[in-house]
């Protein structure tokens, strides 16, 4: 199929205003009579509050109103579960919890009245290690619970116990995962405006998830959804960071812009956002394999611990992606894995690209090297004789029968690309010098979309104007990945027309259909179908009254160059702008609502099994490092990233989630860690939390695969954030090769790589 | 939160005149040290009531070739050394050593001088200019006065440098023929990254093929840049093919253990310096070797 919009690497609709610094982001905004938040956040990562005094702080000129849990009317939010506090009510759980906020009018008032906060705590001993949270005797962190576990999930097939006996080699190995930080460039921001246009309060801000916003600030004022208005801004990036800490910011807000009866603008610097917002999940590994001598994998043990910190945020979802993809893409007959998360007094954790993935599949892809090398064989050559293929049984026992399974075919451009093979051996010499080189590769599949954890659909408006000129409106979120573009290619497709006849409306809450989140990979596939949808209607619209006029069989009809076209008659029947003249004559309205609901699944909890997801992407990234084994510096030199997408929308947008996901999984792997001691947090800013820069771009070479899926949009699937996942576990291999050492801990620090383990610094400030 | 008043010196006069009437002053030159010390009110910062900003001085951009020295003017930005035709024929240590700082915007603001005054463990001019024997000329409405850098740093972000000087030019005496010299710089990336660990090493290889007067200077191993002259003497007086690399590696290992104590980051550091200075002198020997 050839397309004329659809499938090109159209340039992005939302590019200009970016690049020329022209697009309003949410700091940007200013309301008459703003004022500023400022929040007071805890000094401990556990103890109970005494006592607030805000006197000499309400009597600091220019404090308007300063307010504490007592002032919010359900302190309580969450996505999944509510046990967030909005303010700290009687206890702080972790060094980010807020205390009170105040509202002033400037930020320096705001500043220095909180500094007059008089808080009187009692500090109590804290849980910072998810293995002592699951101890019976530790304290209970969340009184209101049996215990610490925030959630446990498992998944069963066959019988391990059988399994290991079979197998010919057995391999247990323990890897661990840090805390990291998203680091979007732009900090949180939001502002609370209050009786604006019939709403009670309009939210407006740096939010990933405005549905979700709306519904925690609706739930914390007990008012209904209607009477709450959250309008997204252009977001300076998210990475599944903007959801439950923008919901908090966004709650505290409207709160003291209702009590002021003043728009309230919150922000937070970069060691507030730090500090306050969640991180990727902590995970401690524990794998078990067994296989045959001939390399065929027979059983598969695991279990993962993940850091909850605080609160359960997203950790029942993120450990439920982990546990059905633990195992990796491979055939197992016996698999039994167990997830956990747990409750600790360490920062909290919740969504970042990747959502459970990059955790796992560090482990299975390193050890799937471990096996190799044991088996004395091309860690390639093993992962060929295991992996998924077309109709192949998944641990959770699902058959991959409804797609293309494209997993060797992934592997093969990656392995082509980069001559694995030929380096692999290169290397596997004795190099001499302390550089020494070395190639790793990393495999994974993913499930696209929600799956089984929550109920997955997505809605769109294409709105076409009297001029010609299109609306479109949908409930998922620009969240620089491209969406606006890739919609609006999906809508010049259907209709024929141009892109610059188009105009994506930001996400307005009380206009846009709800869709759920923009996460989990899915707008494309989600939200693409629900814009296709829409415009198909608007185009049956058209073909019907075109047909009707003319006298013309509808099925015979197209739109396509600004025009409706007959089959076989190259002759246009009427221009698109004369088409819209006719509809505006004979009162006919060119707008459709377009909903789309994912394809049924099913997951059985206490079994362990299902159908968790509609549909999957396979991907197989490549890193060629060389490693300075007197420094323990690492170069990465190159990766080769193959993924499978169903089809690419935008290829050039695509290639961007790509290159973007590599670099951030090569952070991953080898410098981020947000660095926590008893609690706090160390590192809170970017002097110290380090991400890669330019300059540690490595060769990157981008590798598309298209197999359209029978449920994606024109075939299209998913690519935020398969791109990331695979990078770190690619690295590790390919530092393991060069260096003979395998690191299980990441990141693949200096010291790491040079001592074999971490070093902690005990006291700040040392050199 | 700081309060202070702003002030402007076009003319080295100028800012004199401030330093010499009013107190608690606080130069500001390309400020990525000082305005980043504001920022994250670093207890380093002592109290000061004004910021006096010298960075329009343009008497103080200069690189200038005297009889015995080369003098750079105490604003000359990273940038400006890593790009000046004089720092590349005479020093081009400093020249390489620039190049690691930072990023471009750090290195179009940072100066020589602000990277000597800031004095951190961390600083990369230090360690080669430390090694090249530089010294500083202070000014003082009283008048001038010149310390070797060994002399003018006393401790981590501490230096002799009193209430009322300026530093304006840095004097690096000329090397005579022979002298080879190298910087390393170990970062946790590519760029914008502070040295975990950094070593410059300048010697001479006389025409016996016998090491002199080698000046070894790690940076960030410790709690200020130093000479280690215990690891020096190892190494003068050795014949290149003499030398026996792994013990000096052992020897300048030791040497910053005496120095600093054992510290949570001295299982990598003993170990990366060893092999920064055995890197340092197998090169030299191969220089010499193929001369
Ligand atoms: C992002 C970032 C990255 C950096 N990376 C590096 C790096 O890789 N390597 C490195 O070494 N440094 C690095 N730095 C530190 C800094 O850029 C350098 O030390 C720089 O040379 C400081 O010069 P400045 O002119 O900006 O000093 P300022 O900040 O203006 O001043 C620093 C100190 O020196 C004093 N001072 C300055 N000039 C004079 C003078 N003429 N007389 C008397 N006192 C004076 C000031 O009062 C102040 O105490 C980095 C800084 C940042 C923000």
């Amino acid at each position: 199929m050839v397309y004329d919009k659809v499938n090109k690497p159209i340039r992005r609709i939302d590019g200009y205003e970016k690049v020329t610094g022209k697009a309003k982001f949410a700091a940007d905004l200013f309301f008459p009579n703003l004022l500023y938040g400022k929040v007071l956040r805890s000094k401990y990562p556990h103890a109970q509050i005494i006592k607030i005094n805000l006197d000499k702080a309400l009597a600091y000129p220019g404090v308007k109103a300063i307010i504490t849990a007592k002032d919010i009317p359900n302190n309580k939010i969450g996505v999944i579960i509510q046990d967030q506090q909005v303010l700290a009510q009687d206890e702080v759980f972790f060094i980010g919890d807020g205390i009170a906020v105040v509202a002033a009018n400037t930020l320096e008032t705001a500043s220095k009245a909180i500094n007059l906060i008089e808080v009187e705590y009692k500090e109590l001993p804290g849980i910072f290690d998810p293995e002592e949270a699951a101890r019976k005797d530790s304290f209970l962190i969340h009184s209101d619970r049996q215990n610490n576990q925030v959630i446990h999930h498992r998944l069963r097939k066959g019988d391990t116990e059988k399994g290991f006996q079979d197998a010919e080699i057995i391999l247990e190995r323990e890897y661990s995962t840090p805390f990291v930080e998203h680091a979007y460039l732009e900090p949180e921001v939001v502002v609370a405006v209050p009786y604006e246009q019939n709403s009670l309060v309009t939210i407006y801000g740096s939010i990933q998830n405005p549905f979700a916003c709306r519904n925690a600030v609706a739930s914390a004022l007990k008012v209904s959804l209607n009477k709450v208005r959250v309008i997204q801004n252009h977001l300076g990036g998210s990475f599944g960071g903007k959801d439950e800490v923008i919901s908090s910011m966004s709650v505290r807000a409207a709160v003291l812009a209702l009590k002021t009866g003043q728009p309230v603008k919150l922000i937070n610097n970069r060691e507030e956002s730090i500090l306050e917002s969640y991180k990727r999940h902590p995970y401690k590994m524990k794998y078990k394999i067994g296989a045959t001598r001939e390399g065929k994998l027979v059983a598969m043990e695991i279990k993962c611990l993940a850091d909850s910190g605080a609160y359960a945020c997203q950790t029942p979802f993120v450990t439920w992606r982990s546990v059905v993809q633990a195992t990796g893409p491979y055939e197992l007959p016996h698999v039994k894995t167990d997830t956990y998360g747990y409750f600790t007094n360490n920062i909290y954790t919740g969504a970042m690209r990747g959502y459970g993935s990059p955790q796992i599949i560090f482990a299975n892809e390193s050890l799937m090297d471990e096996l190799a090398q044991e088996l004395k064989m091309n860690p390639l050559e093993l992962r060929l004789k295991n992996i998924y293929h077309n109709n192949s049984i998944t641990a959770s026992g699902q058959k991959l029968d409804n797609h293309t399974v494209s997993l060797e075919e992934v592997i093969n451009r990656a392995i082509k690309e980069s001559d694995y093979i030929n380096k692999y051996q290169e290397y596997n010499k004795i190099q001499s010098g302390d550089k020494k080189k070395g190639i790793g590769m990393a495999i994974s599949f993913r499930g696209c979309s929600l799956g089984a954890e929550a109920t997955d659909a997505a809605g769109a408006i294409v709105a076409v104007q009297r001029d010609g000129s299109v609306l479109i409106s949908t409930g998922l979120a620009e969240n620089g990945m491209g969406l606006k573009t890739v919609f609006s290619q999906i809508v010049a497709e259907e209709l024929g027309i141009e892109l610059n006849r188009i105009n994506y409306m930001e996400v307005d809450t009380s206009v846009s259909p709800e869709s759920g989140s923009t996460v989990a990979s899915r707008s494309t596939i989600l939200g693409g179908n629900a814009v296709k949808l829409a415009a198909q209607q608007v185009k049956d619209k058209i073909l019907a009254m075109i047909a009707a006029k003319y006298n013309l069989r509808k099925e015979n009809l197209y739109l396509k160059n600004e025009g409706i076209y007959e089959k076989f008659n190259p002759q246009k029947i009427i221009s698109y702008e004369e088409m819209i003249e006719v509809a505006n004559k004979e009162g006919i309205f060119l707008s459709a609502y377009g909903w789309y609901k994912a394809p049924d699944i099913f997951w059985d909890e206490e079994a362990g099994q299902g159908n968790p997801y509609f549909t999957y992407v396979y991907g197989c990234q490549v890193a060629e490092v060389e490693v300075d084994t007197a420094t323990g510096q690492i170069e990465i030199l190159k990766i080769t990233a193959a993924h499978e997408v169903g089809k690419s929308i935008n290829p050039a947008c695509l290639k961007g989630q790509i290159y973007g996901g590599v670099i951030m999984g090569l952070g991953y792997g080898i410098m981020e860690e947000v660095e926590t001691y008893q609690g706090y947090i160390r590192n809170t800013n970017f002097d110290e939390y380090l991400i890669p820069t330019i300059k540690d771009k490595p060769d990157l070479v981008a590798i598309i695969v298209e197999n359209p899926d029978p449920y994606g949009p024109y075939g299209a699937k998913s690519i935020g954030e398969p791109s990331l996942e695979l990078t770190a576990a690619a690295i590790a291999n390919a530092v393991a090769q060069a260096t003979g050492k395998r690191i299980r801990n990441l990141p693949l620090n200096l010291e790491r790589v040079l001592l074999g383990h971490a070093l902690s610094r005990e006291v700040n400030h040392d050199v | 939160m700081y309060n202070y008043d702003f002030l402007t010196a076009l003319k080295i006069e100028d800012a004199l005149y401030y330093l010499d009437r009013l107190e608690k002053v606080k130069i500001l030159a390309g400020g990525t040290d000082l305005i980043v010390n504001i920022h994250k009110k670093s207890s380093r910062l002592p109290h000061f009531d004004y910021l006096l900003d010298i960075s329009n001085i343009e008497e103080l951009k200069f690189i200038a070739l005297k009889k015995q020295f080369l003098e750079i003017g105490s604003l000359i930005t990273h940038t400006q050394l890593i790009e000046d035709t004089l720092i590349a024929k005479y020093f081009p240590i400093l020249k390489f050593a620039a190049q690691t700082i930072g990023s471009p915007q750090i290195r179009n603001r940072g100066t020589i001088g602000g990277n000597i005054v800031n004095a951190s463990p961390a600083a990369d001019l230090l360690p080669p200019l430390i090694a090249l024997k530089a010294r500083v000329e202070l000014v003082s409405p009283g008048g001038k006065r010149e310390l070797t850098l060994t002399e003018f740093l006393s401790g981590p972000y501490q230096t002799k440098l009193q209430e009322n000087e300026l530093l304006t030019t840095i004097k690096i005496p000329l090397l005579n023929e022979g002298y080879l010299a190298n910087f390393q710089k170990i970062g946790r990336r590519k760029s914008l990254a502070i040295a975990r660990l950094s070593l410059a090493l300048v010697t001479r290889i006389d025409s016996e093929n016998i090491f002199q007067d080698s000046r070894i200077v790690p940076g960030s191993a410790t709690p200020y840049p130093q000479s280690f002259p215990v690891t020096e003497g190892a190494v003068n007086g050795k014949r290149t093919t003499d030398l026996n690399l792994e013990e000096i590696g052992e020897i300048i290992a030791k040497e910053m253990i005496s120095i600093t104590g054992k510290r949570w980051s001295t299982p990598y550091k003993s170990k990366a310096l060893s092999a920064l200075v055995i890197r340092a002198l197998k090169e030299f020997i191969s220089k010499a070797g193929t001369k």
